[in-house]
């Protein structure tokens, strides 16, 4: 993690817009995440979780409003991206490369140095036995095992996983718990957006709803348990928001 | 920029998908006109310019589009508009990548035209060869910019011809016109405002490709 970590907040967003034609997505979002804090969002199919997390990754610029993340406006620039880890609902590997071919292309395009770092990381998600296979034969929960190695290999400060669990069997989903618990040790910032109350909570140590463009709720102090978070959702969300 | 080069170039190896229905595309239409047309010794140098530029042009506009294709999969365009690069350096890795495919692609096609249509060639292979270089670095340079946008359209392969077409036209006019000359046996230097404009055409597309991509890839 930075220097800059402790002082200021990682993710600022003040009245954020994000309009795809006339439709309004986002509707004047304001969200603080503190650095080393862990987020958990929830929110209805449609609500804008993906279109914030792109946004907070420098691919789509507010429309309205402003947003910063680590004290850089967005979109950012390449230096800010050397920062982000995102792991979202493709897996932005190349289907006719193997783990270890999609790994070593990343590993030079993110100028990671450790060179170790991809091997190890194949074998933290389990795919040491499939990591000479073309990519094109791996299951979806494998997939997103890969996309979990490709957003960490160069040890973001701030991590960004759009529905990270889908697809991933319940020893993939232990993993990746683990490792996000060793992100969090580390002092990663991460968003982890999920529609699994369990899941979303076992690895935060804060809770948003995202309805209506806004962030509807969120917590203060201590997580609510599942059961109370399914208690709060459903008042919160209005069906079909 | 050379991650993304050598990436592209170890896929097409791999499958050599691009280069081969660049050939074949090519390959075809030369033959197709050599029935179509009565290419004689007396008419060959009027003909046979356009014959050429008419493959390698309709060939280029079928192949252009592969190397954004290959992003598409998987959402690895995204992947590596998320890298720490200048997003600038993606177009330009992809138009070089673009030009070495175009290059092998050509180094092909031009004997085989020279061969069907018997052209005369005599000591001008290396002009000929320059400009049909220069030309091909034109045909990518727009190729590739509108490729991009092309890739995000839903009827992507019918979009990229429609869009990059008729820019090419001032490109395949000079180049014809330049082609001519030197089969004609003029050197390079005769070939006036039809090279300044292929020059001009590859100047002018790489820069709008540097400088528009970061806007035209992102939200």
């Amino acid at each position: 993690m930075s220097n800059d970590a402790a002082t200021q907040p990682a993710i600022i967003a003040e009245r954020v817009e994000r309009r795809f034609g006339n439709f309004r997505v986002l509707r004047g979002l304001s969200l603080q995440v503190d650095c080393g804090s862990v987020l958990a969002l929830f929110g209805p199919n449609g609500a804008g979780k993906t279109t914030l997390l792109r946004m907070l990754a420098g691919l789509a610029s507010p429309n309205r409003g402003t947003a910063t993340v680590f004290g850089t406006a967005l979109p950012g620039n390449a230096k800010l991206r050397r920062r982000i880890g995102v792991v979202a609902h493709d897996a932005y590997v190349y289907a006719d490369l193997n783990a270890r071919e999609n790994l070593a292309f990343y590993t030079q395009l993110y100028r990671v140095t450790d060179t170790e770092r991809a091997e190890q990381l194949i074998e933290r998600v389990g795919l040491a036995a499939a990591a000479d296979r073309a990519v094109r034969t791996y299951s979806r929960g494998m997939l997103q095992r890969l996309a979990l190695a490709r957003a960490l290999l160069h040890r973001p400060d701030l991590l960004l996983l759009d529905e990270p669990f889908t697809g991933l069997d319940p020893q993939g989903v232990a993993r990746l718990i683990e490792l996000l618990a060793e992100e969090r040790q580390r002092g990663t910032t991460m968003i982890v957006t999920t529609h699994d109350f369990d899941r979303g909570l076992a690895v935060a140590d804060r809770a948003a709803i995202l309805g209506g463009g806004k962030i509807a709720w969120q917590s203060s102090g201590g997580l609510p348990d599942a059961d109370e978070m399914s208690r709060i959702y459903a008042t919160t969300v209005s069906p079909g928001a | 920029m050379l991650a993304i080069i050598w990436k592209d170039i170890m896929l097409e190896m791999r499958s050599r998908e691009t280069i081969a229905s660049l050939l074949v595309f090519g390959l075809v239409v030369l033959v197709v006109f050599n029935f179509a047309l009565d290419v004689t010794p007396a008419n060959v140098l009027e003909l046979a310019p356009g014959l050429l530029w008419v493959a390698i042009v309709l060939s280029a506009v079928t192949g252009l589009g592969r190397t954004f294709l290959i992003e598409r999969e998987n959402g690895c365009m995204t992947g590596l508009l998320l890298a720490p690069i200048e997003r600038s350096s993606i177009y330009l890795a992809k138009l070089l990548v673009n030009i070495a495919l175009l290059v092998v692609f050509e180094a092909g096609l031009i004997p085989f035209f020279i061969l069907i249509y018997t052209v005369p060639i005599g000591g001008n292979l290396a002009a000929l060869c320059a400009v049909v270089l220069v030309g091909t670095i034109g045909l990518a340079a727009a190729g590739t910019l509108f490729a991009t946008v092309a890739a995000g359209t839903r009827a992507r392969e019918l979009m990229l011809p429609l869009i990059v077409l008729p820019l090419q036209i001032p490109l395949l006019i000079s180049a014809v016109q330049a082609t001519g000359l030197v089969l004609a046996g003029h050197p390079l230097g005769d070939l006036g405002n039809w090279g300044t404009i292929l020059v001009a055409f590859d100047v002018l597309f790489i820069t709008m490709g540097w400088l528009a991509f970061e806007f035209i890839s992102v939200d």
